[in-house]
């Protein structure tokens, strides 16, 4: 630990490829400050400012790629492939948030001072993600999530007056720091069997043979419980419908596709560097071990199967039961989350392409649900399917943009989703999981009828005729967000190309 | 075999000091019983041969901390505890006992199973002295220690934003 502190240690130049991060805390500070002067119903030099911050970002993240395996700031973030493709992903989720929340009732409409925080908030929010995705030690692990987990408490309990808003923050308070502490003790023991701190290093102890297998399992098991929260995976959900049917909707849509996307990050990151040997493929403590079983190749991705499995099943079936649209979709994120696991258990470079993948696709179909949720909120004062009646006639527009994420959500063609699906289960099946890939279709197909359940409402059931008019900006964003889910169930190939170029400059699979 | 009854010893006061944290019904027995659980951490620490963080254990959160928390409580003054809270669901017992049982069981295994090998790894030489905790602060884990005060930012941030109290309210 001690002869390493020498060889790299952080040094100015280093920020050179922490270009969108800094760019985003000078952000997040800016717009902190601009809050204070700002005057009128509007914050509106906070809101240009994260804006601007976000976009600037996420231009700076672009123009980095492709960003080589380079280990930076005292080897405590690494920037590859990996971390590149997210850096570019979390800017995009935090500008389009921002956007969307400018005209969003729940958002400006309580009396409040300082609502310009909110968008320093979703800045700063876009910083931890990209952070969780980069970091390559443990100390950078805990102190990343512990500062996405913090800033969406606050985001949580922004409507103030409201009871369920409280309530969703005060609940998410708590199961967060419990499973963060879990978290910790498992980090804690890791560092007492290795003595590193850094995940290549780990690697290297592990190989060596310096841990104990059961010891290991224990620590393994319960950082699997930190991020298995931060993921929402069953059984580490408990906060999720909770804290997504009480937080003002435009934070629940960042919600159901940010922290996610980063825990996965972390999670690839951690798990594919520490347990994995470089040549890839291979579960390496397993084979270094002298009794295998219990770290060994066998069982890891058994153990995650298994996760998929119940986290899909149990998503799609409370799904089922669900009135509230803002419940259904928590339920339904849930169900994504087992999907995602199914490649994350693959071990292979294609399972990784088709996870980053099918997360860029889910955080545009996602957004894309939850803005029409915060559209119609704003002019309907709800959020039950039952307030959709007539829809289709009400703003026949609107309707068939919902119609086309719910289809996407659904994972049918012609929309992003199904492809977005079809790299997930070709890999499944590829490797042989055939079991696996037939609990996913038929989770599919459950998840069809509660999606459904809400295009019934809009087409099928009679209701209010007069015409309904949503905001501008709500429109504008909805086309934005509704036009790539039907171009990319088309024409896909450069976003393929993306995401496999980020996966090739992965370093956890010796890219 | 000195060393480790005291480790022993105060690994299980600052367990009892947590729980008891937790347990009590007044907010001031709770802050006090913290207090005590900080004093035995420092002692682990010391016990690890990490004695400026043992030091600054006492200081900064035994000390300052929970003085200024004892501050916060008495200017509240009285209960702030209101009836129904105070009494326990009858699901405390088992919430308590589970967690811990895992927690003893995983700490029992893991020690049965280290049988005299590098688990606890000696310290180097010189480690834990003030010099090196600030070598290792101000260098290695700069980024860390910058990311740290970001995240404090945050919690301040919150911790205004969830409390302060609506201005005109209506």
């Amino acid at each position: 630990m001690f002869e390493t502190l020498a060889l790299n240690a952080p040094s100015w130049s280093d920020l050179r490829h922490f270009v969108p991060e800094t760019v985003l805390v000078v952000t997040f500070l800016l717009a902190l400050m601009a809050d204070l002067f700002a005057r009128g119903r509007r914050p509106a030099g906070p809101f240009a400012l994260a804006l601007g911050g976000c976009l600037v970002a996420l231009a700076a993240a672009v123009s980095s790629l492709p960003a080589g395996p380079r280990s930076i700031l005292g080897d405590l973030v690494v920037v590859d492939g990996l971390a590149g493709f997210f850096r570019v992903l979390f800017p995009l989720i935090g500008a389009i948030t921002i956007l969307f929340s400018w005209a969003s009732g729940e958002i400006m409409g309580p009396r409040r001072e300082h609502k310009g925080e909110f968008y320093a908030l979703v800045a700063l929010m876009a910083f931890g993600m990209c952070v969780m995705a980069s970091a390559a030690d443990l100390i950078m692990l805990y102190l990343s999530v512990e500062l996405v987990s913090l800033t969406s408490y606050v985001m949580a309990g922004y409507m103030r007056t409201s009871l369920r808003s409280t309530e969703a923050s005060l609940k998410y308070v708590i199961f967060g720091s419990v499973s963060s502490g879990v978290m910790l003790y498992g980090l804690s023991l890791l560092f007492g069997l290795t003595g590193e701190t850094t995940f290549v290093e780990i690697r290297a102890a592990l190989l060596a043979g310096r841990a104990d297998n059961f010891a290991l399992l224990v620590a393994m098991v319960f950082v699997l419980a930190g991020l298995g929260y931060k993921i929402a995976a069953v059984p580490f959900h408990f906060w999720c419908p909770d804290v997504y049917e009480g937080a003002p909707t435009p934070v629940t849509a960042l919600f159901s596709v940010g922290p996610k996307a980063a825990g996965f990050a972390l999670m690839i990151r951690f798990f594919y560097t520490t347990l994995l040997s470089p040549g890839g493929g291979q579960a390496a403590a397993g084979a270094a071990a002298p009794d295998g079983v219990i770290v060994g190749p066998a069982d890891w991705p058994l153990l995650i199967a298994i996760l998929s499995v119940v986290t899909m099943t149990y998503g799609n079936l409370v799904a089922l039961r669900q009135t509230n649209v803002k419940r259904l979709l928590a339920y339904s994120s849930i169900a994504h989350v087992g999907y995602l696991l199914m490649g994350f258990l693959m071990l292979t470079a294609a399972g990784l392409e088709a996870i980053l993948f099918y997360l860029l696709v889910y955080a545009i179909m996602n957004l894309g649900a939850f803005l029409f949720v915060i559209a119609l909120n704003n002019r309907l004062g709800g959020e039950e399917i039952s307030d959709y009646a007539g829809l289709s006639t009400r703003a026949p527009w609107v309707a068939l943009m919902m119609m086309v994420f719910l289809l996407s959500l659904t994972g049918l063609p012609p929309t992003a989703g199904f492809i977005g699906k079809m790299y997930l289960f070709a890999e499944v099946i590829n490797r042989h999981w055939f079991w696996l890939a037939v609990v996913g279709a038929l989770n599919s197909v459950v998840s069809l009828f509660y999606y459904m359940k809400i295009a019934k409402a809009m087409y099928f059931t009679p209701g209010e005729r007069a015409p309904l008019r949503l905001e501008p900006l709500h429109t504008a964003v909805l086309i934005l967000l509704a036009a790539p889910t039907l171009a990319l169930g088309v024409y896909w190939t450069p976003f393929k190309n993306f995401v496999d170029r980020a996966v090739a400059g992965f370093a956890g699979l010796g890219g | 075999m000195f060393e480790s009854v005291c480790f022993y010893l105060c690994g299980g006061l600052m367990l009892l000091g947590g729980i008891m944290t937790v347990a009590s019904r007044s907010a001031v027995a709770s802050a006090v019983w913290l207090i005590f659980a900080f004093l035995n951490a420092a002692g682990v620490y010391a016990l690890l041969s990490a004695p400026f963080l043992a030091i600054l254990q006492v200081l900064v959160y035994a000390g300052a901390i929970m003085v200024l928390f004892l501050f916060v409580i008495m200017m509240l003054h009285g209960p702030v505890m209101n009836e129904d809270l105070r009494s326990r669901s009858r699901w405390f017992w088992p919430a308590l006992a589970l967690p811990l049982a895992a927690i003893a069981g995983s700490a029992v295994t893991l020690l049965g199973r280290a049988r005299g090998g590098a688990f606890p790894a000696p310290a180097p030489h010189g480690f834990g002295r003030a010099e090196q905790v600030a070598a290792l602060l101000l260098d290695r884990y700069l980024l860390a220690f910058e990311l740290i005060s970001i995240v404090l930012l945050v919690a301040i941030i919150g911790a205004l934003s969830l409390g302060l109290r609506e201005g005109r309210r209506t």
